[in-house]
């Protein structure tokens, strides 16, 4: 079974708001409301994770610019980006809101209890700690280095300062040279 | 707080200083108002949302206060991205689940709750009811539809254009040479984590180290103005 999303791009039967090598920025047929923004990865991936950590930033920042153009372009109140997840090819919808727009995306919160709670932070806490340790070796490597380089700022400031009065002058004598 | 008629007669940089104040998230994020912490580094913070829509829901954020996603600084933004990836991987093993949504709300009317940027990850299930997050598909006229589309293109062109700019010269323009420094020590430390040998040696024999960059001139750019003793200290407590 073939993505009707894939489909679609490669006959480039959509209306392209945006396209580069990895990402596609179009606008869907059957829009929440005009100015609705779909972005997709070109490639057919279903889940965030599949992504490279470059795609996912260059996706979520034009998913932000799209977000601002649709801001200003329809005088938006404001804008929703969403992305749920499917078994469908990924896709992050830039959605611009208006007052009494008749769209509502909020949940009601779920009351759970102080142990739900704890075991949940639990489960979650040591999964996402690993990633910042990684980056705390290069952090701590870093650490030996800014203190040698502040004495080698300071001698770089003294050679390019020029004294004020001299720079004043300099343009004021410049000018008094125009006929 | 302050009465409607105050906050009238108060300057925009004095509203956001109050916003900054009385922010509940900047106070969780000093610690003043406790939180359940599934991450954090320098820059963002991710915890629990006490009144979640689903086991697991977390709130990811800046730790400086920024009220919308257009004003925060490049390279910060960058970074948040790339975590949120990480974060979706981990938030799945923790809670086993196949599925996440992402949800950014920019302006009040959209729900944005908190005068402090921050957006959600949602674990999500078949028939979790969350159908709220469910996106309409509505029939509008082909020129209702495309009437923005040349308005759009040239905005998000720009936009794009520049960003990739700014990625390219490393970082947002607000880097100040101080920070272009330390960018460059981010390549050293990489470059160290590359050379197991050449990390042994400043580690073990720092004079002996010092003694081959004064002969190589490549290694002495990396190194130019760096205390190699200080270096070798702190890579052998790297190491315990």
């Amino acid at each position: 079974m073939t993505c009707v999303v894939c489909e679609k791009i490669k006959e480039k039967k959509a209306l392209i708001a945006y396209e580069d090598d990895n990402l596609v920025a179009v606008l869907p047929a059957k829009p929440a409301v005009p100015g609705h923004i779909k972005i997709m990865p070109k490639q057919h991936f279903t889940k965030l994770e599949e992504l490279g950590d470059e795609l996912v930033e260059e996706l979520f920042f034009l998913a932000n610019f799209s977000s601002a153009s649709v801001f200003e372009a329809l005088q938006a109140h404001g804008t929703n980006i969403i992305l749920n997840e499917s078994d469908a090819h990924l896709a992050v919808e830039v959605i611009p809101r208006k007052e009494n727009d008749g769209m509502n995306f909020m949940w009601k919160p779920k009351e759970l209890t102080p142990e739900e709670m704890d075991e949940v932070h639990n489960k979650i806490k040591d999964k996402a700690f690993v990633i910042g340790r990684k980056e705390e070796k290069l952090e701590a490597a870093q650490l030996a280095l800014p203190a040698a380089a502040e004495g080698k700022d300071e001698k770089k400031e003294e050679v390019i300062k020029i004294p004020k009065e001299d720079r004043i002058n300099y343009l004021i004598k410049h000018l008094q040279k125009i006929p | 707080m302050p009465g409607e008629e105050e906050f009238e007669s108060m300057s925009p940089e004095e509203i956001a200083e109050y916003q900054r104040k009385s922010c509940i998230f900047c106070k969780i994020i000093k610690g003043e108002i406790p939180s359940k912490k599934a991450y954090e580094d320098d820059k963002i913070i991710s915890i629990l949302d006490i009144n979640p829509a689903a086991k697991g829901h977390l709130l990811v954020m800046t730790k400086e206060h920024y009220p919308i996603l257009p004003v925060i600084p490049i390279d910060v933004a960058a970074h948040m991205f790339r975590t949120t990836k990480q974060l979706v991987k981990a938030l799945k093993s923790g809670v086993v689940t196949g599925k996440v949504s992402v949800f950014i709300a920019n302006g009040v009317v959209a729900g944005q709750q908190s005068p402090h940027f921050l957006y959600h990850l949602i674990p999500r299930e078949d028939n979790d009811g969350l159908d709220n997050f469910n996106i309409p598909a509505n029939d509008f006229s082909e020129e209702e539809v495309k009437k923005h589309l040349a308005t759009f293109k040239g905005k998000i062109g720009l936009m794009t254009r520049e960003y990739k700019a700014r990625m390219k010269s490393g970082g947002g323009s607000s880097a100040k040479p101080k920070e272009k420094l330390a960018a460059g020590h981010k390549d050293l430390a990489e470059f160290i984590d590359k050379n197991p040998q050449m990390k042994e040696m400043i580690i073990n024999s720092p004079e002996a180290f010092k003694k081959e960059l004064e002969s190589n001139t490549e290694f002495n750019r990396l190194f130019g103005g760096i205390n190699i003793n200080k270096l070798s200290t702190a890579l052998k407590q790297l190491k315990k």
